[in-house]
């Protein structure tokens, strides 16, 4: 039966050439710019190369102390390095990791130009690596005794490598930044300013950043990002829970000061929206504010289609009487409808994902960040092929067809259906 | 004629109200993807008060105890002074430069810094961003920069013992804050110190961002670098080209020539920044051309929707009116009248679901209020003032969508109506 319908859609398609073609272009615009959205937020969230782990993820980011008898005077930051101490025998912890940008640029100074190549590391520590799932081509990374001994180890991605030696496998060999020898380790693949929590031009020890330093103030403030893993997804509750414990007890402790985790540790993706040092993102307002598109991006076209296929109704209640006078129900007819609809729907969702392909690539150098409120200009990100060609981006692509068919194709269909035989059949006369 | 027709849209209510529910969605999300537009153009169109054509920010960065190459001989107060007047000096000495200044990192256009503090006129008190240059080695802020006096339109001139006698400069926006009056030259300020300072001059409005309204600006111009432990990462040089120098050959030279003499003591070359790339930086990164980017696209989408939707919407309407039509033509009605009719229903059609969705909005920009406001914003600016903004918003709104509407109806109509009367009554 669903061939028969779809044989017939086909025909209808055939005959009516215009109405297929606004049809398809406005499902397919709609599946286009909802698709788009959701690759950028799919890169955003989604488990990626180097951070595929981020589905067990917990993040701390920032930090509020103040003398607890002075709530209103901040110190805001990033997290004090020392935070990953803290939280090493944690019972439901897999791996703890911290990182930190760098506040200047790096220079390797080039034999043949009096502009040097510009560097911005990555402070890593050995924690980093096992919560971050990175491909090492040859090499390994640098150790704890690496990052004890502050020696100027590096992990580079082989995009450097092959800029700095002309070669991939360059483990072992030395090059000076900013006068000073360092020593490559490790060549990873390269990374995706799409994943801001991992990118680096290259990855040193966090213990050469001479921000990071052991405070014994009782304030937690400093310029790391603690990472870590649960064992599983499941897991993550529990383990937030035991770090806001080992907070709790600390400020229970100090007598100075508070530390506020300002409703942290966030899940991964909740992370990306955590901007402001001071104060906790405002989560709902945010989705509201996605939601409100996606709606919009929804919805607009779907009134134009269901227009169209309001008045398709029309035109075919002559049919629908015959169908329905030998026999046929309200439900199957809607069946039928729905169907038909479908085969439009499907071939407008696959122009639509590919037109979205189109509009991803084209713009890759600021699509990704087109809803960031501020964006790091210097880094231009890359698409892989993960990022774009992956099961859940296909399903859903269908399911919004499927969706996008209902709205639109659902209420004419029933409206149609609500007149009788008689009435119907009369339509043509 | 306007009977005729609200009759015939009310008969096909059934076909027209999927495409009037649309206009109606469409009215007011189309109002709230213009407005962030509107409210940043606007911004964005307005006179930054500087010239940014050939001029520069050179950026120097300081060996730390870290690097390879730190010299601690040359790292005393008194060593870094005299080594950032040396780096003034090359540039100064390069032919094509017309001038040049010694500012904080925090005292040229869109650069990532601002400064700001509070200014007195007696006890009347005024917040305001400051910009620090030195008057030394011959610079002059204002012919690099391109910043010209409110009263003559000219470039404004810096008087030589502007700095011996401590004088400021502030924007006209300011000098009517702290004084009433944009005619401020030889009032006094009062600030920090708590000494009294000169007004020498007032300038034009002045944007520090070029996606913000001007702001207050007072321009401190002092004698020499102070004694500080950080005036390496404070000051730069910037400067301005002659009207005639080849932009491509100067950097070029610039970076063969000069370049190599810049890394004087423990100051190193990193980057020659143009004014226009320093500012497209900032528009990138602070999320400006983002925004554009993104509200362009979503008033695209809502707009081709529309059309593609009156489109569709008139197609049908016309096949199914094909009688109709040709009973008009063989009563007399000529092909454009025909189109008149068709084109005034849709017109009708956006109209009112245009004035449907406005309590909408009305309630949405009462409950959020516009987008991109400016605290404090400069009154006389449309864009701050309620009603003004909310009117101009909805015109071109309205303006948008009718356009599009009409295109979208103007294909089907004409094709209808060059249906032979004879042709379109055959059916009947």
């Amino acid at each position: 039966m669903i061939k028969l319908y779809l044989k017939q859609a086909w025909t209808l398609i055939k005959q009516h050439r215009l109405f297929t073609g606004i049809y398809v272009v406005g499902t397919g615009l709609s599946i286009a710019l909802v698709m788009t959205m959701f690759i950028i937020f799919y890169v955003k969230f989604a488990p990626i190369y180097p951070e595929y782990n981020r589905n067990r993820m917990i993040v701390l980011k920032k930090m509020k102390s103040y003398p607890k008898d002075d709530d209103k005077s901040w110190n805001c930051s990033s997290v004090s390095y020392d935070v990953v101490k803290m939280l090493q025998e944690l019972p439901h912890l897999d791996a703890i990791g911290a990182a930190s940008g760098s506040y200047r640029e790096y220079y390797v100074e080039v034999s043949d130009n009096n502009e040097p190549i510009g560097i911005t590391p990555l402070y890593a520590d050995a924690g980093f690596w096992q919560v971050f799932t990175f491909r090492f081509l040859y090499g390994k990374p640098f150790t704890q005794a690496d990052i004890d001994a502050k020696r100027r180890e590096v992990v580079v991605p082989v995009s450097l490598a092959r800029r700095l030696f002309a070669a991939d496998d360059v483990v072992g060999r030395r090059f000076k930044m900013d006068a000073q020898e360092y020593r490559v380790c490790g060549v990873v693949e390269d990374v995706s300013a799409a994943t801001p929590s991992t990118v680096g031009d290259l990855w040193m020890p966090i213990t050469l950043n001479s921000w990071i330093k052991s405070d014994n103030s009782e304030k937690l403030v400093g310029s790391a990002d603690i990472y870590m893993t649960a064992p599983t997804a499941t897991d993550k509750e529990a383990l937030k829970e035991e770090v806001r414990e080992v907070f709790r007890k600390f400020n229970l402790a100090a007598p100075k000061y508070m530390n506020d985790l300002m409703g942290q540790p966030d899940d991964y993706w909740a992370s990306t929206f955590r901007v402001n040092s001071c104060g906790a993102p405002d989560l709902a307002s945010e989705l509201r504010g996605y939601l409100y598109m996606l709606l919009a991006l929804l919805f607009i076209p779907a009134m134009n289609l269901s227009g169209m296929m309001s008045s398709r109704m029309d035109e075919r209640l002559s049919e629908l009487g015959v169908r329905k006078t030998y026999g046929a129900t309200n439900g199957s007819l809607i069946r039928q409808v729905l169907w038909e609809n479908l085969l439009l729907t499907c071939i407008g969702g696959l122009l639509g994902l590919l037109i979205s392909y189109l509009i991803v690539l084209t713009a890759s150098d600021w699509i990704l960040t087109l809803f960031d409120s501020y964006t790091d200009a210097g880094k231009t990100p890359f698409l892989s092929f993960e990022m774009l060609f992956n099961p859940m981006v296909f399903c859903t692509a269908f399911g919004l067809c499927v969706l996008l068919n209902l709205i639109s194709a659902l209420i004419p269909a029933i409206w149609a259906l609500r007149r009788n035989i008689i009435q119907s059949l009369n339509s043509k006369r | 004629m306007i009977k005729i027709i609200r009759h015939q849209l009310w008969n096909q209510r059934r076909q027209n109200g999927w495409i009037f529910v649309e206009l109606v969605i469409v009215s007011f999300f189309l109002w709230t993807v213009i407005d962030p537009i509107y409210v940043l153009t606007s911004n964005l169109a307005l006179d930054p008060g500087y010239d940014e054509e050939r001029a520069y920010a050179l950026y120097m960065d300081y060996y730390d105890e870290l690097h390879g190459k730190f010299d601690k001989a040359q790292d005393s107060v008194a060593i870094r002074q005299e080594n950032l007047y040396r780096i003034t000096r090359l540039v100064k000495n390069c032919p094509e430069v017309e001038s040049f200044a010694l500012v904080t990192n925090a005292s040229f256009p869109n650069c990532n810094s601002w400064n700001g503090g509070q200014y007195f006129n007696d006890t009347l008190k005024v917040h305001s961003q400051y910009y620090q240059f030195v008057q030394a080695e011959g610079g002059d802020v204002f012919r690099t920069f391109g910043m010209k006096d409110a009263k003559s339109g000219q470039i404004m001139s810096l008087p030589e013992d502007c700095a011996a006698r401590e004088g400021v400069f502030v924007s006209e926006r300011m000098a009517k804050e702290l004084f009433g009056t944009a005619d401020a030259v030889g009032k006094r300020v009062r600030y920090g110190d708590s000494t009294f300072h000169e007004v020498m001059g007032v300038l034009q409005d002045y944007k520090h961002r070029i996606n913000e309204q001007p702001g207050n600006l007072l321009i401190q111009v002092n004698g020499k670098i102070p004694n500080h432990n950080w005036i390496q990462r404070m000051y730069m040089v910037t400067f301005r080209l002659k009207q005639n120098v080849d932009v491509a050959v100067f950097e070029k030279r610039f970076k063969a020539e000069v370049v190599p003499q810049l890394n004087v003591g423990n100051f190193y070359f990193t980057k020659l920044g143009r004014f226009a790339d320093i500012r497209r930086q900032y528009e990138n990164e602070s999320g400006v051309t983002n925004t554009l980017r993104l509200q362009y696209s979503l008033a695209g989408f809502a707009l081709l929707c529309v059309f593609l939707g009156m489109v569709g919407t008139f197609w049908i309407r016309c096949n199914a009116r094909r009688q109709d039509i040709g009973l008009m033509r063989s009563m007399g009605a000529t092909r454009k009248g025909i189109c008149n009719q068709f084109l005034t229903e849709a017109w009708l059609l956006v109209t009112v679901a245009f004035v449907v969705s406005l309590p909408l909005t009305i309630h949405r920009v009462y409950a959020s209020g516009f987008a991109n406001p400016t605290m404090d914003g400069n009154p006389d600016y449309w864009q701050n003032q309620p009603y003004t903004h909310f009117f101009i918003v909805s015109l071109l709104t309205y303006v948008v969508l009718l356009i599009i509407a009409l295109l979208g109806t103007y294909a089907p109509v004409t094709r209808a109506a060059k249906i032979l009367p004879a042709e379109a009554l055959r059916d009947e």
